[in-house]
């Protein structure tokens, strides 16, 4: 389901929901929560003194700041890519559920089409995204999603500074770049953010043509 | 029944490696090439190029056998950066016709596996046909037809969806040409010669000049 860009309110659940999810997965995200914790739980042990108010700020603090960092750590939020490899079963091309499952890419022999959706928030203004694979395979948009987009095949950059249309397809190929005698039978393919130089996603690609 | 097999080629860095790997075709027996001006046949027509057309008799390896000649046609139009290969058999790798040619087109040219042509533009050029014989897009990884999406009127469909393959109807000129279009590959049914060329024409226009 591609059609229609997301609301304002659907926008801050995108931003929200990640990052919650990187606050949860996050180690600072746990430490920060049990020192203010404790801070905030030994200030009460001084109703009467000096040291409540301080400690209760240094917690807040902590938090603040551990908030702020996580922040800057987990960006981009406000983009949201989903990636399901498709495979043709009696000539129609369906979702390989079990690869997608797996966080793998399965080649056979032809090249394995990936199928995806962008999703980007109204507080998103542009995006760059670089696809890669590391040496044995290549990956290569098919189409270019967009007439305002911009595609370099040779860098496998797609980027639009400021898109008009915040939800659209993308599908691309990945194929090996040599004879199989030639080269391995794993490699990776990595969706990153180039602004921040995030990884959005990560599949491991598995060649097991003949 | 020929098909076209579309790519885009151009000049890049990453084409020097290529040209250094393969100086001359080694399957390919090039029996002509001629250039010439690109004559518009459909209205504003954005392209002022060139075209260089070739025939050539390419030998497909085979393991057992001595390999079997296969005659074929192909086409580079400089400004457009479209190659068309003309085949009227179905061959084990494209690719490896392309990796052939390419060589004798220009040193340096790179062939990409895809046209990269923009999702919406390619909308665009089926809207223009007289008549929708068949559209199929992709949800969620499988191939729906464009008017039997759940929940989502053809009309959000349009322009909007990842298209897997079409099938629709021109008439010009008292001509009815039948355009089949899946993944990178168009296959043109018609009576009229000009209109492999009117055609390649529109979808130069509508689809590559973005």
């Amino acid at each position: 389901m591609v059609s229609g860009d997301p609301s304002w309110v659907e926008s801050a659940k995108i931003i929200g929901k990640q990052y919650v999810s990187h606050f949860l997965d996050s180690t600072t995200g746990d430490f920060s929560t049990v020192i203010a914790s404790v801070l905030f739980g030994v200030s009460g042990i001084f109703p009467n003194s000096g040291l409540q108010k301080p400690l209760r700020i240094v917690a807040l603090l902590i938090f603040v700041l551990a908030l702020v960092y996580i922040f800057i750590d987990g960006r981009p939020f406000g983009v949201d890519v989903t990636f399901t490899p498709t495979h043709l079963v009696d000539g129609e091309r369906e979702p390989d559920t079990m690869s997608e499952n797996a966080g793998v890419v399965l080649i056979q022999n032809e090249p394995t089409l990936v199928y995806g959706t962008v999703k980007l928030s109204k507080f998103t203004r542009g995006f760059k995204f670089k696809f890669s694979t590391r040496r044995d395979t290549r990956v290569e948009l098919q189409m270019k999603p967009r007439k305002e987009h911009q595609y370099d095949p040779s860098e496998n950059i797609l980027e639009c500074d400021s898109p008009s249309d915040r939800s659209f397809p993308v599908k691309f190929e990945i194929y090996p770049v040599d004879d199989i005698s030639s080269r391995g039978r794993y490699d990776y393919l990595k969706l990153k953010d180039e602004s921040t130089g995030k990884a959005l996603l990560e599949y491991q690609i598995i060649d097991a043509s003949y | 029944m020929a098909t076209s097999n579309l790519r885009r080629a151009n000049q890049s860095e990453q084409s020097e490696e290529s040209a250094q790997r393969k100086d001359s075709p080694e399957l390919v027996d090039i029996v002509e090439i001629e250039s010439e001006r690109v004559v518009p046949v459909c209205e504003d027509y954005p392209f002022e190029q060139d075209r260089h057309v070739g025939t050539a008799t390419y030998i497909e390896p085979s393991e057992f056998t001595p390999g079997r000649e296969i005659e074929i046609e192909f086409e580079y139009r400089d400004e457009s950066e479209l190659l068309r290969l003309e085949l009227k058999t179905d061959v084990d790798s494209v690719n490896k016709i392309f990796e052939e040619i390419a060589p004798i087109l220009g040193s340096g040219l790179e062939v990409y596996h895809n046209i990269h042509a923009p999702e919406d533009a390619l909308w665009d050029f089926l809207m223009e046909a007289n008549r929708i014989l068949e559209i199929t897009v992709f949800d969620e990884g499988y191939e729906v037809p464009y008017d039997d999406i759940e929940g989502v009127p053809r009309e959000d469909v349009i322009g909007e969806y990842a298209i897997e393959s079409a099938t629709v109807g021109f008439n010009h000129d008292g001509h009815q040409i039948v355009v089949q279009f899946t993944g990178g590959k168009l296959q043109i049914e018609t009576d009229w010669d000009a209109g492999r060329e009117y055609i390649l024409q529109l979808f130069e226009r509508e689809v590559l000049a973005g």
